[in-house]
């Protein structure tokens, strides 16, 4: 489905990625986890083509992604951004619809998919009139979600998608999620700070470090052979809160 | 895509510069001969009355007053975009064929016919420079000649710009005469009077035809080492006219010694001291001397703001839409190609920094005189504010926005239309915005050189010392641009989008 061969990037001196090879297979959940600044948001850039690799091949569907293809392949991908990019200047409706107005579905098909995607994510209805900037940042992540999902990408990349939502709605969307890629079958690669998310939605989870991957696999592996100590501080460094608290009391 | 938007700029530029270049020289036989005159009263009646002749002729004729300098009026003569305008011999022969060394009249006459231009005989006067100062301090200086000024070196010195750069003005004066004097500034013939009254310089330029002379008590002094050549009056035009109206040829070689000295102070004092129209005083000249009775027709205070303002709007309306039509392009571009970027931004900026005035002027040997030249200058000064506003309106478009239209697959055509330019819109608007204020202002320069609209009442107002007749132009050139700019905040409620008119 999406193969990363030897793939590298450097922004003048600084290698944000580096040989960096990843096979993700249909139906798959990759989580790429790592510190701030270690390149995950790179990576989903290359893949979407948003920045040319200095070296090394990215394929997807059996297809090179090249200037000239990624126009085309980026309608079967969807891509949920970091800082949500909505468009300040459409509403709600017009930022999840300009893409399907654009390709020329017509009204009623647009409506349900609308209504769809709005069920799915329980965003509020009535919000869908108003601006970007009349809406909560959780509200936001949501809209970006919905119009990363509208034209029912193969693929779904996704940087911190959960990032600003309260931890019910947070606990909510995860299911929700988890049983949307199921359901669809979708491959997805999330970016994700949260290690029980990553746990939860992951198939596989991908540790990087400085560009590199340190080590992939199921969480169960990363946590009994670590590759490098690197990783166990890491997984460590994420304890549950309740954690601390039985700690005291003892 | 953008090689595709470059190009289409190009051609709209090549259009833009065609249309105009057509105009000046067009050759047809029924148009109405077209009189110049310089922007000093005496050159002003002297063109009212060839145009009240022509007319009593039978002959179409538009007066264009009050064009400008020398120059302007030769080029426009030259490249036909008058058919005739009133001149001296000295400045034909010091100052527009200078270069030639010509010392008789036949040789004039002949270097003349090459450029298409013939001289008729003289008027009558001969209205040569004069250098004065005030009576009282002549006599208290005991100065009579322009040599004794050598003793006086501490007294300031004004003169017309034209008379400042001229072959036979000030720096020839200087050299001749072997001044010494240091305070020498450029400044308005009108204002100079003004300036010598109050004593705030002591020596100007004269013209020897000026009523002012008499009416300030002003002293020519004696140019007792001959510097300054016979400036008599005569028309120069255009060798095709004697074709197109021999009548007219013909009457005007009747006006060859019929408007004496005495005469010409005369009629420049009912002018500019008592405030009577050139077009009666040339009436009534007319009236006297050939006893015909001529038509004019002075215009009431309305149909004149209203035809000020038609000629006004014209000139903004057409420059600015232009501007607005090539500039919006050129910001894209300036976006999209690095390479062209530094290109765009240097020349658009360089225009802008050319004064307005010279920007009017450069157009003249290009297009001529008129609409034509006011407008494409118009044009080019309009075209930065609009550019450069494009231009940081797409580039800061925040790059999450930017990153998340690429990412959908929105072709850069669609994301141009359907994202960076509806989020920029606001920005582009304030430049055009002040692009359509600045054009207002400016467009009052375009009456230097024949485009009419409210900078006529304001030169003429300036000529004949009449503050009203200034405010006429003044005023409405303030309000409209108010008007404009009320009308732009208005169209902001339906160009930018309501979401980002959140606050
Ligand atoms: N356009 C750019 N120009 C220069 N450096 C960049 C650019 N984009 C990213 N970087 C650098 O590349 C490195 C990787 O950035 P990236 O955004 O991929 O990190 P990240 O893993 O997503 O971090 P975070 O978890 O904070 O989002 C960082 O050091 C960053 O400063
Ligand atoms: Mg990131």
């Amino acid at each position: 489905m999406l193969l990363l061969n030897d793939v590298s990037k450097s922004f003048d001196q600084l290698a944000a990625v580096r040989s960096f090879s990843l096979t993700v297979d249909v139906g798959r959940t990759t989580v790429l986890l790592g510190p701030s600044g270690c390149g995950k948001s790179t990576v989903l850039r290359l893949i979407i083509g948003l920045l040319p690799a200095d070296h090394g091949t990215i394929a997807f569907d059996g297809e090179r992604v090249t200037p000239e293809a990624v126009l085309l392949m980026r309608r079967k991908m969807g891509y949920v951004i970091q800082e949500g990019g909505l468009f300040p200047h459409l509403t709600t409706y017009e930022n999840l619809t300009l893409m399907a107005a654009y390709l020329g579905w017509d009204t009623s098909r647009i409506k349900s998919r609308v209504s769809e995607l709005v069920e799915l994510t329980q965003f509020p209805e009535d919000a869908l009139p108003r601006y970007p900037g009349q809406l909560s940042g959780g509200q936001r992540q949501r809209v970006s979600l919905m119009r990363a999902l509208m034209l029912d990408p193969k693929l779904l990349l996704m940087d911190e998608p959960l990032g600003a939502l309260d931890p019910l709605i947070r606990v909510d969307l995860q299911a929700e999620l988890k049983s949307i890629f199921n359901k669809l079958n979708k491959t997805v690669i999330m970016v994700t700070h949260d290690l029980g998310e990553a746990a939860y939605l992951g198939d596989t989870i991908v540790l990087m470090r400085d560009g590199e991957i340190v080590q992939q696999g199921a969480l169960d592996d990363l946590v009994k052979s670590p590759a490098d100590p690197f990783v166990t501080r890491f997984i460590s460094a994420q304890r549950s809160p309740l954690d601390g608290m039985t700690g005291e009391q003892v | 895509m953008t090689g595709k938007l470059a190009c289409w700029t190009i051609v709209l530029s090549l259009l833009l510069c065609l249309v105009p270049a057509q105009t000046p020289g067009d050759d047809r036989t029924d148009r109405p001969i077209r009189v110049g005159s310089k922007k000093f009263t005496e050159n002003v009646i002297l063109g009212e009355i060839v145009t009240q002749l022509a007319r009593s002729e039978g002959l179409p004729a538009e007066h264009r007053r009050e064009l400008g300098g020398t120059r302007v009026l030769w080029n426009a003569l030259a490249g036909g975009g008058i058919d005739i305008y009133p001149d001296y011999t000295g400045t034909i022969q010091r100052e527009i064929l200078k270069q030639y060394n010509l010392e008789t009249e036949r040789e004039i006459e002949a270097k003349l016919a090459e450029f298409g231009i013939r001289i008729s005989r003289p008027l009558g006067f001969n209205n040569t420079y004069a250098i004065g100062m005030k009576e009282t301090l002549a006599v208290r200086l005991d100065i009579s000649n322009i040599s004794d000024l050598r003793d006086h070196p501490e007294l300031k010195f004004g003169f017309t710009n034209e008379f400042m750069d001229r072959e036979d003005g000030w720096q020839g004066l200087r050299m001749h005469y072997q001044l010494p004097q240091d305070f020498v500034r450029g400044l308005d013939h009108d204002l100079a009077y003004r300036g010598i009254d109050s004593e705030s310089i002591h020596v100007i330029d004269l013209y020897s035809t000026d009523a002012e002379i008499e009416y300030y008590n002003l002293r020519a002094l004696e140019d007792d080492r001959a510097y300054f050549p016979q400036y008599d009056a005569v028309l120069l035009y255009r060798e095709d006219l004697a074709g197109r109206a021999p009548q007219l040829i013909e009457k005007l070689e009747g006006l060859a010694g019929r408007i004496p000295e005495s005469k010409m102070i005369g009629m420049n004092a009912r002018a500019k001291l008592e405030g009577i129209h050139e077009k009666e005083i040339a009436a009534a000249f007319i009236g006297e001397t050939f006893g015909v009775q001529t038509e004019y027709s002075r215009e009431g205070f309305w149909q004149r703001l209203g035809k000020h303002t038609v000629d006004h709007l014209i000139l903004v309306a057409i420059s600015l839409s232009a501007a607005i039509l090539i500039a919006i392009p050129l910001g894209i571009i300036a976006v999209k190609s690095p390479r062209l970027e530094k290109a765009i931004m240097g020349v658009v900026g360089v225009i802008q920094t050319i004064p307005s005035l010279a920007l009017l002027v450069f157009m003249i040997p290009l297009l001529g005189i008129g609409g034509p030249p006011a407008v494409t200058a118009l044009f080019l000064y309009s075209l930065l504010p609009i550019v450069r506003n494009t231009y940081t309106g797409i580039r800061d478009i925040p790059v999450s926005v930017n990153e998340s239209a690429r990412a959908l697959g929105l072709s850069p055509a669609a994301r141009l239309r359907l994202i960076e330019l509806p989020m920029a819109s606001s920005t582009i608007l304030a430049g055009i915005k002040t692009s359509a204020v600045i054009n207002i202002g400016t467009a009052t320069l375009g009456a230097l050189i024949g485009a009419g609209g409210y900078g006529q009442p304001i030169l003429t107002g300036i000529r004949l010392d009449d503050i009203t007749m200034i405010l006429q132009g003044a005023v409405p050139a303030a309000v409209l641009a108010l008007v404009v700019q009320g009308l732009f905040d208005f169209a902001e409620r339906f160009i930018v989008p309501k979401g980002l008119r959140l606050s």
